[in-house]
């Protein structure tokens, strides 16, 4: 075949593989493989097809009797050169996407654990309101009463800020109650006792830990999370979990804002907004001031004459991540005057 | 030629393909994105349970770029909530706070003022004209979770279509 000349690529690529297995065969060789590119010279030689209408086909026979001489003899393919460089390619396209993936689940999974509640902190912040003057009552052309007064107002929402070890101990205390008091915060033991609770409202005190099936109460403790508060849904937004955003890891804002609420013939709840602050961080979270309120206080009708009202602090939670949440604390005994001013 | 013939009538095989397999990859990417936006609109009973905040109006809480989870149930509307409404004649809705709570003894309707808790006066310019109040069927959902910058990209395609363009075209080659 040293003489034979090729009519075309696929001519070429046989006469170089027939050249090649001459050459081994004098070599003495016994087991041979070869590689080829392309597909239809391997298919050919494996289908033993007599169609000898292409060029190149015509040397299959050939072939043929020069694998006989072989113990052991394969012909593969083997990948183009450009098919190898864009499986390369895409390679690194589907390392990146994996890698991105796995980043961004990492990423989601961080996010989920610094929004998830922390059960052992049960903020329990405190506050108190008082009316330092009633400015002025009067109702309005429009038939409506209207109210301006001073404020003053003072609270430490520091709790949910931090944990509280004082409040750990007391927690892990009751689960270990074999031990003494001053033993370690962290062994818990491994099977709590547990006095099936009724599921009671979220006043009841209740702990999680482990997370599932536990549920058992200890009217020493402060007001916590309970398993029946995240599964039947204690929470005012009504989402149904009632999960507390953990503002130890992550770094929260806490929207706080001080509302009237009363009750007149027309209306089941009126709930006006006197005022409404923002702490952007621990250290803004204890603080006192004095205002007059921010918003108008005005009623639908003419109903506060002598009316007992609320004062409810309220604050919402807003986390880096995650789910928000709210609470509050009542209040009670305030009330007008009983004539205007 | 015989073979001139069948190399080509290969070589557009392959390549035809990889273009069907391309269009059919990005039509499942599409619908799936599609499935997953109706079952979260079942599952948290409102229109859109995904939103993007626009403006600063709820700074420092929310900023513009954040996305906003919402989910609307039966509960009463309260003082405090944040929700999502839509004021008629307007097309984009509004993520502001709830300051002002009245509910009617007798049919549990409810009036309810928001106020967006970066500006210094309440929603009443908002409203449509001679509104003062909203009522539940404005409401279309109430945020209970947030994920910051996340909503860039959908603000940016929106404001500069060239951006969606390119993307796609880079995507397609």
């Amino acid at each position: 075949y040293e003489r034979a000349r090729a009519a075309n690529a696929e001519e070429a690529e046989a006469l170089a593989a027939l050249r090649g297995l001459e050459t081994a065969r004098h070599l003495g060789l016994q087991r041979i493989l070869l590689l080829s590119d392309c597909q239809r010279i391997v298919r050919a030689f494996r289908e033993r097809s007599e169609d000898l209408s292409w060029g190149a086909l015509t040397l299959a026979p050939d072939m043929r009797a020069a694998a006989d001489f072989f113990l052991d003899f394969r012909f593969e393919e083997r990948k183009k050169e450009r098919e190898r460089l864009r499986e390369k390619m895409h390679s690194f396209a589907y390392r990146a996407n994996a890698l991105l993936t796995f980043a961004v689940t990492i990423l989601a999974v961080m996010c989920s654990i610094a929004s998830l509640s922390d059960n052992l902190n049960a903020p329990s912040p405190t506050a108190q309101v008082q009316v330092m003057n009633i400015n002025w009552f009067q109702k309005q052309p429009n038939g409506n009463d209207e109210v301006s007064m001073s404020l003053d107002i003072s609270a430490n929402l520091e709790s949910m800020f931090t944990w509280n070890t004082k409040q750990l101990q007391d927690h892990l205390f009751f689960l270990n109650e074999n031990t003494p008091k001053n033993s370690d915060l962290f062994y818990p033991p491994l099977f709590p006792r547990l006095p099936p609770d009724s599921p009671g409202s979220s006043s009841d005190g209740g702990m999680i830990f482990p997370p599932y099936g536990a549920n058992w109460s200890n009217n020493h403790l402060r007001r916590s999370c309970s398993v029946t508060d995240i599964c039947m849904g204690s929470d005012p937004l009504g989402s149904g979990l009632g999960w507390k955003p953990c503002c130890t890891l992550q770094e929260c804002i806490v929207f706080v804002f001080l509302a009237a609420e009363y009750e007149t013939p027309q209306n089941s709840l009126n709930q006006v907004s006197l005022w409404d602050g923002i702490i952007p961080s621990k250290e803004h979270a204890k603080f006192q001031i004095r205002t007059t309120n921010k918003y108008r206080f005005i009623d639908q009708g003419s109903n506060l004459r002598g009316k007992d009202f609320n004062m409810t602090l309220h604050w919402h939670v807003m986390p880096k991540t995650g789910k928000m949440s709210a609470d509050k604390i009542v209040m009670t005994g305030y009330s007008f005057p009983q004539v205007y001013r | 030629m015989g073979f001139i013939g069948d190399s080509i009538q290969s070589v557009k095989s392959i390549q035809i393909r990889q273009l069907l397999t391309q269009i059919v990859s990005l039509g499942m990417i599409v619908t799936s994105a599609l499935i997953i936006w109706k079952a979260l609109m079942c599952v948290t009973g409102s229109e859109s349970p995904v939103v993007v905040v626009l403006s600063g109006s709820m700074e420092p809480g929310f900023k513009r770029g954040d996305i906003l989870f919402l989910h609307m149930s039966k509960d009463p509307i309260r003082a405090g909530e944040i929700v999502v409404f839509n004021i008629d004649g307007r097309e984009i809705p509004i993520v502001h706070r709830v300051i002002k709570v009245h509910e009617r003894n007798d049919t549990g309707e409810v009036d309810v003022l928001t106020k967006g808790d970066n500006n210094f006066g309440d929603d009443r310019l908002l409203y449509a004209q001679g509104q003062l109040w909203l009522q539940r069927h404005h409401i279309m959902g109430r945020a209970v979770g947030f994920l910051p910058y996340v909503g860039w990209v959908t603000i940016i395609m929106t404001e500069k279509p060239i951006i969606k363009v390119s993307f796609l075209q880079i995507f397609f080659l």
